[in-house]
């Protein structure tokens, strides 16, 4: 599961999408702010063929359990 | 004051979607890792079990086999300590990752530092035994050594 180009560049465009979110605020132009966001975050949603998200990972890892060797049973085989 | 408000904003964004991409590589490192770790755990298991079962079926009359295993299990100890160690550090490091809102926490990387140090020590100990352990995943071996 390494990071591929494509996740790279689905990051990078949520990144400046977020940043000219912000800044289209900042500026009084909330309107513009919605569509910029929506058009980067579809377009890094597209490249990110996987469709996971940072949260979706983090979700998806476990715990593994411990060790089972045969003489934990009763100390036998 | 707005210029100087939306200047801070934006580099606020960077720093934030800075740490969730490291977040994320975290997450991705920590999936890619889950696999060869827990076959190592299986390969450990089923190799002790096998010894184990060889053991009873050659034992001879008036032999002691709990002295046999007794003496098995203390040659399997470093190993089992060693996974176990190795298992510990992976749990730990999904803790850091989850635990982490932002991705920015230094924990992550020390987590994931503390996971390499002991799946190099359990591949010494296993070689040492003829147990093969696959080696730490390049991702995680890159991003600790790129980071200070």
């Amino acid at each position: 599961m390494s990071r591929s180009r494509d996740d790279i560049a689905a990051d990078l465009l949520e990144a400046l999408g977020g940043m000219a979110t912000t800044v289209a605020s900042v500026v009084g132009r909330p309107d513009a702010a919605i569509a910029v966001r929506a058009v980067t975050q579809a377009a890094a949603d597209a490249i990110r063929k996987r469709g996971a998200t940072t949260s979706q990972l983090v979700e998806a890892l476990r715990h593994i359990g411990p060790v089972r060797m045969p003489w934990d049973r009763e100390g036998k085989p | 004051m707005t210029r100087v408000a939306g200047i801070a904003a934006v580099l606020s964004f960077v720093v934030f979607a800075a740490c969730a991409t490291t977040r994320q590589t975290h997450a991705s490192i920590a999936g890619t890792a889950y696999a060869p770790i827990t076959s190592a755990k299986a390969a450990i298991e089923a190799s002790a079990f096998n010894d184990a079962a060889r053991l009873r079926l050659e034992a001879r009359p008036g032999d002691d086999l709990d002295r046999q295993i007794a003496l098995l299990r203390e040659q399997y100890a470093p190993l089992e300590r060693a996974m176990s160690a190795l298992i510990l550090a992976y749990n730990a490091y999904v803790d850091a990752i989850q635990g982490a809102r932002s991705g920015g926490d230094d924990a992550q990387l020390e987590a994931a530092r503390a996971l390499l140090v002991q799946w190099r020590d359990l591949r010494r100990v296993a070689g040492s035994l003829g147990i093969p352990v696959e080696a730490a995943p390049a991702e995680l071996v890159e991003f600790t050594r790129s980071r200070p």
